[in-house]
């Protein structure tokens, strides 16, 4: 029957677990506003998005054009980022390009009588035009039925206020923007809102609510007429991660907003469809093979490269690789670098399984090592009496019996090379895409082409690699943009080398991986380092395999790369670097201090913080401060960002380690920048050390 | 057989396949792959309305199976879809065989009793029987605590526990592939401690407690496959 195959798609399609599991969702579920946070239209709510969500809202109006995108921190706190254009309120009656970001925090919940409390601040960093804070409450009434009220300041204390209790608002001095507006937080006239949300069916949600936004800005430009304070407003669930909002705005104004919510906790894909491992083989008894629980096959000298090779041939055929082995009568280690699997613990189980199957009786004790780059990074040690036994059990069952340790710390007398493995030769020609967004003449710009990589290993650690890519179509180049930048320009010419780099030459580096003593890692990479610098650059990274905690320094000397990306150079010379401090906090958050020199030769420090989920998915946010002056820098002040990871298992379904990162900077300026080389240790070796698999070890059976 | 895949489509499939990504190193290419797996997920989805679905003979799979193949063999339906297939025994551990498809995906089961899934997307991990087994196989009634367990949107194991009721029922021969059991049928109701979730299953076991037809659960996704003794 044609089966097989259509089977697995239609299962793909099954229901979620998480949907069937246990989802009591409160029936009123939370909706965005038209500011992308849970709200009425242009009013908050106290309420907040289940913890992880990820959204991302699109809304559109007379009085401009709203994208939002949305970070459920904690369980009570969450984080907006927001693009918009106002029409005709810029200097010289242009439209005005904004980016803002807001921050909401959940202070009560609702409990008994007492309604759900919130404070949050809109646009509290940088030009303000949406600036404003507020304090709400928000009762669910009947299980379809919530209130909401509030007092807002700033632009949310515009319309109809009560006085300033806490004093006048001072106005804003942005300077080139960037800098949080302390001074005005909840300054200035206070105004009331107020507002109600219905749950007309399981998909259609109904508001109203009393706006105590005036739209002064909007309404002297003469884009916008406010001629009513009510705004009336649904929301359409398409499915569970898709919606749709309609509004009627200020008796004047239609707007029309679709909004996306992901949960990470909720893949597209189910929770794997790779095919199934190879099942454990237990061993025969004593007595049915006495050769094998003997210890004489050691002396022959034909068992470890038979053993060998057939591990080899099983690991190869899951998408591994045997690097090298070593096999006493009692001990067996298998050195391997997983290609497929995105977790260690699935790679290390299914490694252990195949091991069941050919090596001796005699040999109790498993020791699986992770390669990565060439370089071996932790050691599993497992006592195949219990993978026998634990086969058809919990997984944390194996893991209480798994011992993790640095491959250092252990004999490597008797390793031998798998033959064929040294040298070796990859290549990929992908399709890639590059995205110019937030440019305010043309907010999406993009190119596509295809991409060559290559990659030569000489020996374990010894890597010679370079990507190039060719432009297919696309318009970045037509990009009409000269950076501003008053020093020099070490990453804001990006357009520059989007335009004359065809084809480009992204990296072309010679790289060597090390293990100089237990606990420690080092890289040495020389050549094109990226696509704008070229040079050399050297790292050393401390971190115990069962330690949260990493320390790294990296020094780099590097030279500015040609526009053209090929093979010459600017005159631009720096020395640039930093130390590093890593920190897995355990609770799914995860922190990285890098202090140092950056790239136009300023001093200061990067603070990164990551959500991350046990599958892969990570959601972060980082600032650079360096002694680089808010005029020096140019507008936003100080460089930030936002940084997603993906893996595409997670959207798929299918067995891979690719992941999808990017990160999203509202400005590319030159202040705070960092080399971006290739292959840093941190992220080489951290799936493979203790803390990242036990969190993952659910798989190990899988 | 299983998993037969009409000529042009395959080829259609490699050729994307080619143009989507292409290359030695797996790291870079198989994610093009999973991409274009997954686009080809949705076609299939799009085109399964228009061709008819064949219902295979199920003699007719348990003969051509025992005569490919030496080993035990079971034959299973998953209800949710309507495949049907037949699974030759793959491991074995103590008390525990696996079966799998000539695709690779796996059935593992105690005693004839289902306890672990693979390839199949929303496995269900492990579970553990309890005094179950020995319930359905001695054809007693009685009760026991079950386990079952799965990977969450998180891909971390996660237990659902159930209490299990036994009831022996009606008495039923059945003939297949070529044996003919005289069964008696045992019912397996199952709550899930904490929630409001109730799993039925069925055996029909003979004398000497073999499980020679089973409805069994797998899991809230897959719902019950239907297990028949093809050869011991």
């Amino acid at each position: 029957m044609r089966g097989q195959h259509s089977a697995r798609l239609a299962l793909a399609g099954a229901a979620t677990f998480g949907a069937v599991m246990a989802y009591a969702d409160p029936i009123l579920q939370q909706t965005p506003g038209t500011f992308g946070l849970p709200g009425l239209i242009d009013m908050p709510t106290a309420e907040s998005a289940p913890e992880g969500t990820l959204g991302a809202t699109l809304f559109r109006f007379e009085g401009g054009l709203r994208m939002t995108a949305t970070f459920q921190v904690t369980d009570r706190l969450s984080g907006a980022f927001r693009y918009s254009r106002v029409p005709d309120v810029f200097t010289g009656g242009s439209d005005l390009y904004d980016r803002s970001f807001d921050l909401h925090y959940r202070i009560l919940d609702e409990k008994g009588w007492r309604p759900a409390v919130a404070v949050g601040l809109r646009d509290f960093v940088g030009t303000g035009i949406y600036s404003g804070e507020y304090l709400v409450a928000t009762k669910t009434i009947t299980p379809r039925f919530k209130a909401t009220a509030g007092l807002g300041w700033g632009r949310l204390g515009s319309n109809g206020d009560i006085g300033s209790p806490f004093g006048d608002r001072p106005p804003l001095d942005f300077g080139e923007g960037g800098k949080a507006n302390t001074d005005q937080w909840f300054r200035g006239p206070a105004a009331p809102f107020f507002g109600l949300a219905w749950q007309a069916t399981d998909k259609l949600s109904l508001k109203a609510e009393y706006s105590s936004d005036a739209y002064d800005t909007e309404t002297a430009a003469g884009t916008f007429n406010r001629d009513s304070s009510v705004n009336l407003g649904f929301n359409y669930a398409i499915n569970r991660t898709a919606s749709l909002s309609g509004y009627y705005l200020y008796g004047s104004e239609v707007g029309l907003q679709f909004n996306l919510a992901i949960d990470p906790r909720r893949p597209v894909a189910p929770s794997g469809l790779e095919t199934a491992p190879l099942p454990v083989r237990p061993r025969p008894t004593r007595a049915a093979d006495p050769e094998g629980w003997g210890s004489d096959w050691v002396n022959d000298p034909e068992v470890q490269p038979g053993v060998q090779a057939a591990i080899a041939k099983a690991l190869e055929n899951d998408g591994q690789i045997l690097e090298s082995m070593s096999l006493s009568t009692t001990r067996a280690e298998v050195r391997v670098r997983n290609e497929r699997h995105l977790t260690q613990p699935q790679a290390v189980g299914r490694t252990a399984r195949i091991l069941t199957r050919a090596v001796p009786s005699s040999v109790e004790t498993f020791v699986i090592t992770s390669v990565a780059n060439g370089i071996p990074t932790s050691s599993v040690t497992l006592q195949r009496s219990d993978i026998e036994a634990l086969e058809s059990d919990a997984a944390f069952k194996m893991l209480r019996t798994a011992e993790f340790s640095d491959p250092l710390n252990g004999p490597d007398e008797g390793l031998v090379q798998t033959p064929g493995v040294y040298p070796r030769f990859s290549w990929a020609l992908t399709p890639y895409a590059e995205m110019s967004v937030f440019d305010p003449d043309d907010p999406v710009r993009a190119d596509a082409g295809l991409q060559l990589k290559g990659r030569y290993e000489f020996a374990p650690g010894l890597v010679l690699s370079g990507k190039v890519r060719k432009k297919l179509i696309g318009n970045l180049d037509q990009s009409t943009r000269v950076s501003d930048s008053i020093v020099h320009h070490v990453r804001s010419d990006l357009v520059e080398y989007q335009k004359e780099g065809d084809p480009a030459l992204h990296n072309l580096t010679f790289a060597w991986y090390s293990r100089p003593a237990p606990n420690l890692y080092g890289r040495v990479t020389v050549g094109l380092l990226e696509r704008m610098y070229g040079g050399i650059s050297g790292e050393l990274l401390w971190k115990r395999v069962d330690s949260p905690f990493a320390l790294g320094v990296e020094v780099n000397r590097v030279k500015q790369r040609d526009f053209d990306t090929l093979f010459s150079f600017r005159d631009y010379e720096t020395t640039t670097g930093h130390v590093s401090a890593y920190y897995d906090f355990g609770n799914g958050f995860h922190g990285q201090i890098d202090a140092g020199r950056y790239l136009v030769g300023d001093w200061g420090a990067t603070f990164t913080l990551d959500r991350e989920f046990a599958n892969g998915w990570k959601v972060g946010a980082y600032a650079t401060v360096t002694d680089l002056s808010s005029a020096e820098f140019g507008e936003g002040s100080f460089d930030k960002g936002i940084r997603l990871t993906i893996p595409v298992a997670w959207v798929t379904g299918q067995s891979t380690r690719t992941k999808v990162s990017t990160v999203i900077k509202p400005l590319n300026r030159d202040g705070g920048a960092r080399l971006d080389v290739e292959g840093r240790l941190y992220q080489t070796i951290r799936d493979t050390h203790q803390g990242d698999m036990q969190i993952q070890w659910g798989r190990f059976w899988r | 057989m299983i998993g037969r895949f009409p000529a042009r489509s395959a080829l259609l499939v490699s050729l994307s396949v080619l143009l989507a990504a292409c290359g030695s190193d797996r790291s870079q290419t198989e994610g093009g792959r999973a991409a274009l797996g997954a686009a080809k997920t949705i076609a299939a989805k799009m085109r399964a309305g228009k061709t008819p679905a064949q219902t295979p003979d199920p003699e007719q799979m348990a003969a051509a199976a025992k005569a490919s193949f030496d080993g035990p063999l079971i034959l299973a339906q998953i209800e949710n879809t309507g495949l049907m297939t037949v699974l030759g025994e793959y491991g074995r551990n103590g008390p525990v065989r696996t079966y799998s498809t000539p695709n690779k995906q796996t059935l593992s089961l105690r005693g004839g009793v289902l306890i672990a899934s693979r390839g199949l997307g929303f496995d269900l991990m492990s579970s553990d029987t309890g005094n179950s087994v020995a319930l359905i196989t001695g054809r007693r009634s009685g009760t026991s605590d079950r386990s079952y367990r799965y990977l969450d949107g998180e891909w971390r194991e996660r237990p659902l526990p159930m209490t299990c009721t036994y009831q022996p029922g009606a008495a039923k021969t059945l003939s297949f592939a070529g044996t003919s059991y005289a069964t008696v049928q045992i019912d397996e109701t199952c709550l899930a401690k904490g929630q409001s979730l109730t799993v039925t299953n069925s055996y029909w076991v003979t004398g000497n407690g073999t499980i020679a037809l089973s409805r069994q659960w797998i899991g809230p996704a897959l719902g019950h496959v239907t297990v028949q003794l093809v050869r011991p």
